[in-house]
This record gives C-alpha cells, sequence and structure tokens, in this order.
C-alpha cells in the first residue's frame, strides 16, 4: 500500500507541477486572475455598499449565495454530527450501546486558578466576538469568524469548568434552535427580498421598507443582517460539534 | 526553469499536497488519515490565496473613516485579489466540517470495533 | 415571477430541511410536512420544464449583480428535466421509505429527514448552478449530508461512510484544484465566460491539467473504476431510506457535472481533445462496465448486487459521454434518467422483498412469487429494464450508446455492453429463479399484505421505465439534443 501511495504521490505531484509552468508570474498585478473581475470588485464596490472591507463586500453582496450554503454547510455538519453522536434512546440504542463503555464518572478535581482565569477571559472575548461581527465592515472580521470566536469563548468556559455546568446554562435546547434561527435570518431575508420584487439576496428591493434611504446604506444593513445569521448559525454549531464530540454525545462528561 | 525562478511558491504548494495525499492513502490509523486530508485541503487552500497575491499590494481593505464619504480614486494594483480570500473562506469552512464529521465517525468506530486501525478493524469484520 | 421558480426550487427544500430540525418527532406530522414540500418541489419542476420549453434556456442573476460579479443560475432543456427528475426520486424515495423509519430511524427522525430535504437542495443546486464555486459547495453539502445519511446505519456503516469520506474529499479537493488552475489563467469563475475565454486561446499544460484534475474529481464522486471502492460498502450499510434518494441521484448528479465541464466549460475545444483521451477514457470505462457487472455477479446480497451495478451503469455514461459520436453523449444523458428511476426501483424492491420474506440475502427469496407476485414482477420490469428489453427506457438508451460506439468505431464498448447485458441476465435470472421455482419451505403460505403493498408502489414506479421507454424518442429529441452541441 506505502509504495503504491508513494507512486500516486510522486505522479500527482509531478503533473501538478508540469501544469505550473505556464502560469503567469507570481504577484504581477496583470495577471489574468487579477485583472478581469478583480479589478472591478476593487473599485466599485466601495462605492456599491459603503463597506471598506472589500472581502467581507463580496463574499455578503456579490457571491451571498455562495456564503449562505456555507452557512447551510455548517448547519449540515452540526445535524449530522448530532445524528452519528447523539444514540437515540429506543431500542435500537441499547442494541448499540452494547458495545459502548460505560461512561466514568470520576469527579473532576476542580482548580480555583483555572475557573478565575476562565471566568476573567470569557466577558472580553465574548465582546471581541461581537466586535468583529459588528466592525466587520471596516476591518479584518465577519460572520465566520465573529460565529468562531463566539464559539470559542463557551468552549474556553467548557474545559475550564465542566461542560455539564455549561450545558446547563447553554443547554442542547437552545443551541439547536438558534443554529436553524441563525440560517433562517440569512434565507428569509433573501426570501423577504424575492417577495419585494427583487431578485434572491438582491437587497436593492429592502428600499421600500425603509424609504430615503440610499442604494448603498440598505447593501451595508443587509451585509450586516446576513453576517448576524452566520454568527448565530455558526457559534452555536461550533459549541454543539465541542459538546457532541468531547462527550461522546452523551452530554456526561467532557475533557 | 521558469517555475524555480519565479514561481517557486507553487513548488511548496505542490510539496505540501503530495504530503498530505501520502498521508490519506498509505497510513493505516484512521486518525492519521484524516490529518493527511486536512494537511491536503491546507495545501489547496494556500494555493487559492497565493494566486492573489500582487507585488507591493496592501490588504483589501480600503482606508476609509466612519463618515461614509466617497473615497478618491481607488487603484487596483494596491489592493491584493480579494476573490481567493473569498473563496477560501468558504473551503476553510468546508474542510472544518469534514473534519467534525469524520471525528464523529471515528469515535463511533471506536466505540464499535475497540481499535482506530484500519487493518484490525477489517480483521474484526471478517472474523464475525 | 415565473422566472424565480429557478432560484425556488433550491431555496424550498432548503427552508424545508432547517425548518424540519425543529419540527417535535412525530411521524404522521412529519410524513405530511414531507410530502407537502416535495409535492411543491414537484410542481416548481414541472413549472420550470414549461418554463424552459417555452422560453428556451434562461438564466437568473442572484442578489441583482450580473455574472461574472455576482453568481448565475441556468437552466436548459436538460437541467430543468433533471432538476424535475430529482425532486419526483425524492418524493416516490421518501414515500416508499416511511415503512423502514420506525425500525431503522425511530427518535432521530427530524434530524434525519432535515439532512435528505438539505441533500434534495444541494442536488437541485447542482443542477442549475452556472459558476464553477459554487457547484463546488453544493457537491459538498451533499457530500456532507449524505455521510450523515449513511452513516446512521450503524454498523458497518460506520467504516464505509469513513472511505467515503477520506474519497470524497479528495475528490472534492481535485475539483477544487482544477478550479483553481482555471482560475488562475482565466481569472473567471462563472462557466459561460470560462468557455469563451477557453474557446479563444491556445490549451497549454494548465488547462489540460485542470481537465484533467476535474474529470478525475468527477470519477471520484461517480464510482467508475479503478476509484469505485466506497461505493459498494457505502449503499449496503446505509439506512434503506437513505439509499432511496441517494443510490439513484448522487452518481448520476456526478455525471450531470461532468457533462457540464465537458460541453459547458470545454465544448469549443471537445473536438481537438478527442481521439486521445476519447481512447483512454472509453477504454477505462468499459473495463469500468465489466469489473462493475463481476463484482455484482459475485454477491450474496441483494441490496450490495445492486449497488455493484451502480458501479457498472457509471461506465456506461462515462463512456457514452466521451464517444466522438453525438450519440453516445445523447445515448449517455438518456441512459441517466433512466437509471436514476430504475436504481429507485431497485432499491424500492428490496424494501418490498424484506417486507414479503424478511431477509434480503438471495437464499432468502424462497417464495417470493407466492408470497407478493406485485414484488416480483416489479423485478422482473426492473430486470428488463437493466437488461435492455424493449419497450423499457433501458434498451433504447443502450441502442443509442451501440449505435454511437459503432459510429466512433469503439468496438470494445460495444462488446462490454453485450456483455453486461448478459451478466445482468445472469444475475437477475438467479434472483428471479430463487424468488419462483423454488417453494417456500416455511408453513407460511400465501400473501404478505405489507410486501403486496410494497411491490404495488414499486411496480408503480416502475411503469414509469416502460412510459419513458415509449416515450424514448421524444424525449431525447426535446430534452437532450439541444443541448448537445456537438
Amino acid at each position: 500500500m506505502k509504495k503504491f501511495a508513494i507512486l500516486v504521490t510522486v505522479l500527482v505531484g509531478a503533473i501538478l507541477v508540469w501544469g505550473a509552468t505556464d502560469f503567469p508570474q507570481w504577484g504581477d498585478p496583470n495577471s489574468p486572475a487579477s485583472t478581469h473581475v478583480s479589478d472591478r470588485y476593487i473599485t466599485e464596490a466601495y462605492s456599491a455598499s459603503h463597506v471598506p472591507n472589500l472581502v467581507s463586500a463580496i463574499l455578503a453582496d456579490y457571491r451571498n449565495f455562495d456564503t449562505m450554503f456555507e452557512t447551510t454547510v455548517v448547519f449540515t455538519a452540526g445535524t449530522a454530527i448530532f445524528l452519528i453522536l447523539r444514540l437515540p434512546l429506543g431500542p435500537l440504542a441499547r442494541r448499540r450501546n452494547s458495545k459502548h463503555p460505560q461512561a466514568e464518572r470520576h469527579p473532576l478535581p476542580r482548580d480555583p486558578i483555572l475557573e478565575m482565569a476562565c471566568r476573567i477571559l470569557f466577558p472580553p472575548t465574548h465582546l471581541f466576538g461581537l466586535y468583529v461581527l459588528t466592525h466587520g465592515h471596516y476591518s479584518p472580521g465577519g460572520g465566520f469568524q465573529a460565529g468562531v470566536i463566539l464559539g470559542a469563548s463557551f468552549i474556553l468556559l467548557a474545559i475550564g469548568f465542566d461542560l455539564r455546568a455549561i450545558l446547563a446554562r447553554f443547554p442542547e435546547g437552545l443551541f439547536k434552535p438558534l443554529a436553524a434561527l441563525g440560517v433562517l435570518l440569512y434565507v428569509g431575508l433573501g426570501v423577504l427580498c424575492l417577495l419585494l420584487g427583487g431578485n434572491f439576496l438582491d437587497y436593492e428591493a429592502l428600499r421600500v421598507l425603509a424609504p430615503g434611504i440610499s442604494s448603498a446604506m440598505i447593501r451595508s444593513h443587509g451585509i450586516l443582517i446576513v453576517e448576524c445569521g452566520v454568527t448565530l448559525t455558526v457559534g452555536s454549531v461550533i459549541f454543539g460539534i465541542y459538546a457532541n464530540l468531547v462527550s461522546r454525545g452523551n452530554h456526561e462528561g467532557g475533557l | 526553469m521558469s517555475v524555480i525562478e519565479h514561481n517557486f511558491i507553487y513548488l511548496f504548494f505542490v510539496v505540501l499536497l503530495m504530503i498530505g495525499l501520502y498521508g490519506a492513502i498509505a497510513k493505516v490509523n484512521l486518525v492519521k488519515k484524516l490529518f493527511g486530508l486536512t494537511i491536503f485541503q491546507t495545501a489547496i487552500i494556500l494555493f487559492y490565496v497565493s494566486i492573489g497575491q500582487k507585488k507591493g499590494a496592501a490588504i483589501p481593505i480600503l482606508e476609509v473613516g466612519h463618515g461614509h464619504q466617497a473615497l478618491p480614486d481607488v487603484v487596483a494594483a494596491h489592493y491584493i485579489n480579494p476573490l481567493p480570500h473569498v473563496l477560501m473562506l468558504t473551503a476553510i469552512v468546508v474542510g472544518v466540517a469534514t473534519v467534525g464529521v469524520a471525528l464523529a465517525v471515528i469515535q463511533r468506530l471506536y466505540a464499535e470495533y475497540g481499535t482506530v486501525e484500519e487493518d484490525e478493524i477489517l480483521e474484526k469484520i471478517v472474523r464475525s | 415571477m415565473t422566472e424565480q421558480l429557478i432560484i425556488l426550487i433550491i431555496v424550498w427544500p432548503l427552508l424545508a430541511g432547517v425548518l424540519t430540525a425543529l419540527l417535535p418527532c412525530r411521524e404522521n406530522l412529519l410524513s405530511a410536512w414531507g410530502i407537502f414540500n416535495l409535492l411543491a418541489c414537484n410542481a416548481m419542476g414541472l413549472g420550470l420544464v414549461r418554463l424552459v420549453l417555452a422560453q428556451g434556456s434562461t438564466s437568473y442573476h442572484i442578489s441583482g449583480w450580473a455574472p461574472p460579479l455576482g453568481i448565475e443560475l441556468k437552466v436548459t432543456v436538460f437541467s430543468a428535466l433533471l432538476s424535475w427528475l430529482i425532486s419526483a426520486v425524492a418524493l416516490f424515495g421518501f414515500v416508499g421509505g416511511r415503512r423502514t423509519w420506525a425500525d431503522q430511524i425511530g427518535e432521530r427522525l427530524p434530524q434525519f429527514l432535515s439532512l435528505f430535504f438539505l441533500l434534495v437542495a444541494a442536488f437541485e443546486g447542482l443542477c442549475l448552478s452556472n459558476d464553477a464555486f459554487n457547484l463546488y459547495v453544493m457537491l459538498e453539502i451533499s457530500s456532507l449530508a449524505t455521510y450523515g445519511l449513511i452513516a446512521f446505519g450503524g454498523g458497518r456503516a460506520y467504516l464505509a461512510t469513513f472511505h467515503y469520506i477520506v474519497m470524497g474529499t479528495i475528490g472534492a479537493s481535485f475539483y477544487l484544484i482544477g478550479v483553481g488552475y482555471l482560475y488562475i489563467k482565466t481569472g473567471t469563475l462563472n462557466i459561460t465566460a470560462l468557455a469563451h475565454m477557453i474557446a479563444e486561446t491556445e490549451l497549454t499544460q494548465a488547462y489540460l491539467l485542470a481537465l484533467c484534475f476535474l474529470i478525475t474529481g468527477i470519477l471520484l464522486k461517480m464510482a467508475v473504476f479503478p476509484l469505485h471502492f466506497w461505493l459498494p460498502n457505502a449503499y449496503t450499510y446505509a439506512p434503506a431510506a437513505t439509499s432511496l434518494l441517494v443510490g439513484p441521484l448522487s452518481t448520476k448528479l456526478a455525471v450531470f457535472l461532468l457533462f457540464r465541464i465537458m460541453m459547458d466549460i470545454f465544448g469549443g475545444v471537445l473536438p481537438s481533445l478527442h481521439p486521445t483521451w476519447s481512447f483512454v477514457i472509453v477504454g477505462l470505462a468499459s473495463v469500468g462496465i465489466l469489473v462493475g457487472t463481476s463484482l455484482a455477479l459475485a454477491q450474496y446480497d441483494l441490496k450490495k448486487t445492486f449497488a455493484c451495478l451502480i458501479v457498472a451503469e457509471a461506465g456506461y455514461m462515462l463512456g457514452g459521454l466521451w464517444l466522438t459520436d453525438p450519440r453516445g453523449t445523447v445515448g449517455a444523458l438518456f441512459h441517466l434518467v433512466n437509471d436514476a428511476i430504475a436504481t429507485l426501483v431497485l432499491f424500492l424492491v428490496v424494501i418490498a422483498i424484506q417486507s414479503s420474506v424478511g431477509g434480503k440475502k438471495l437464499s432468502d427469496l424462497k417464495g417470493l412469487f407466492q408470497k407478493s407476485p406485485l414484488t416480483a414482477v416489479a423485478l422482473i420490469l426492473v430486470a428488463f429494464n437493466l437488461i435492455g428489453v424493449p419497450p423499457t427506457a433501458g434498451f433504447f438508451s443502450k441502442a443509442t450508446l451501440m449505435t454511437g460506439a459503432i459510429a466512433s468505431g469503439r468496438f470494445e464498448f460495444v462488446i462490454a455492453l453485450l456483455l453486461a447485458s448478459l451478466g445482468n441476465l445472469v444475475i437477475f435470472f438467479r434472483i428471479i429463479e430463487q424468488a419462483y421455482f423454488q417453494p417456500q419451505d416455511n408453513s407460511e403460505a400465501g400473501r404478505s399484505k405489507d410486501g403486496q403493498r410494497a411491490g404495488a408502489f414499486a411496480l408503480a414506479i416502475g411503469s414509469l421505465l416502460v412510459m419513458l421507454g415509449l416515450s424514448a424518442y421524444p424525449v431525447m429529441e426535446t430534452f437532450i439534443r439541444p443541448v448537445v452541441h456537438l
């Protein structure tokens, strides 16, 4: 198997290098990748949506269909992991669970220094996550980054304290609907644009809701709403994946 | 060769890709296979991000205050190409999702067979 | 309003999928909710077909931005037919799989159905999108949902899912490398724009390599020999309700993606590629057909036999697409439609057999004809379709493929097709011999009502194969010929 793998790998690598011989020079501002479409993104995006962070502008305005499905990917992964790990409690589960090692309920030693450190770190991390979301228009950031930071703040607490204690405050019954709510917010905005007469996710159509607003500002607000939806889903799903993975599905204990 | 002179960055990406592909195919331990897969996906992400580079250009965030004033002319050559970054945000998220699902499957495999080595699992399947 | 159908047929199942995860686990509620949503998708699919037949190919600019700035959806006659086919197969698979819910899925039904609908949305998106990177995202959503749906089967499904994850991710990543190479040479991701640029420049190494990686990635998803190892186990150990949706559609949509890359991106330069590439790929496909059929012959479990047959069918379509004569492509696309319905009927028959005689190994089939004659008739009907007996659609697709192969001079493909028909004949004769000629050896004589009902449903869907066959040439002329620009 190893010889076959080496052969395949060397073959693939050689073909890739051969294909790269007629690439344009790296860093050339006149290469095709940097001139056809991306020029227009750089020069037109700010006047279209008043969002200086061009990556956020493209992500949530020009290519927001992709981002909607990216959020769906996160939701799908959370649901799939839930399906795989959280075994149902019916007779089928008892048959499957028979080989499952019993969850060891050893009491975790409580470390006051760790707990205090996590307690101090949690609010600033949470706040930083919200800052990254809202300031994503002007600095590096956006929905996904904010969602990951928010999820990480909960994971920090779960590591410092006990998983069960955090699940008591942020239970499955809360983070599962929150994840769905994030995607619904995104898709709902798109459907709203449809109902108001424009194309799907065409923020221009929302101008009837706020008369007097300029086209660029409505796009800026549309981008923010969409990023909020993304943050909700990503934050909840990241914590949900952690809770399911670390406790092997039974939410009893963890790291 | 022109590749080594101007585009050596692509050689790095190819080497990383080869390491990841070898790990995904040749390793018997399922977790190591997953690591190989992750390295493989990371190599592709680096490839895309390196496409967008422009010599001497700044990150694609325009320097404007919060007053929503109109900007003076933006020269495209002064900012790197933002499109590959956007595409790779999606690819990173997809990669994370795949790793999550794969880890869940590995956990179930360990609970079922007691090992994460592929050859031992296949032996147990054949025996049962 | 009607042009919004293009986006609605993707967004409706997406919304349904997200909302389903919030619903309580009540079988009747979920059943009614699912049928309602899938009927709506079917109505939208039919509306889309009518729209395209009236207006011709339409494109839709999402978020109001025209390509190449924004993402575009494009519908042609064949993709409209395919998007309707996806919703029809989903509906019939949903209805046919309901009897297995209590047994195999239990409490997790809302999340299972959520992944089911998300998969339908991803398939519709794969069919209609006109942006190369958007196609990658749709491919990955469909893969992730499939991983979850298959792994839920438990037991041996876990290892099968892990192999599928590794091979599927490598496949999707190869596709992404191909798109990256195309992007670095052309600077655009929109498929129409890519086609213009490729037709105008000469094909240097980067373009050829991009095509090579795009094809290899899709071959991994299509499960063509020699990259087929993940498919038989994954489809066998999946829950029955999963294989009803994933089996008919997953590999066929990969074939459609391959067709789009060949025709829509590289269409202008295809004739120059044809001699060498056609020789290699058609040869590979012929070997793949034989390997798939032999694998199927060696199996004793019915579900695994049918899963191996899917590998053989993938070979038909791959070879047909790469024949130099356009009739090969027409035959391959017609076979796509035919095979989607046939695979659905095959898996429905497996469920019906399990309801009638309680097992799905070859040895369990004794007395099937007495217990549930409708199931046996459905089995015979789909056997005729796979062997290629008129008037089922299988005959017409094989005939068109063979005409195209003879016209292109690829006789190895003709021989492979004939040998595959022979192999299918042997496989199904073995099955029917057990079902009809062996008397049942337990004292439970008489019909099984459950099995009869399941068999009746399978037979009803199987009759679609005959209807498709009787209308083969009109379908090929209206829906397939216009998109084949060879």
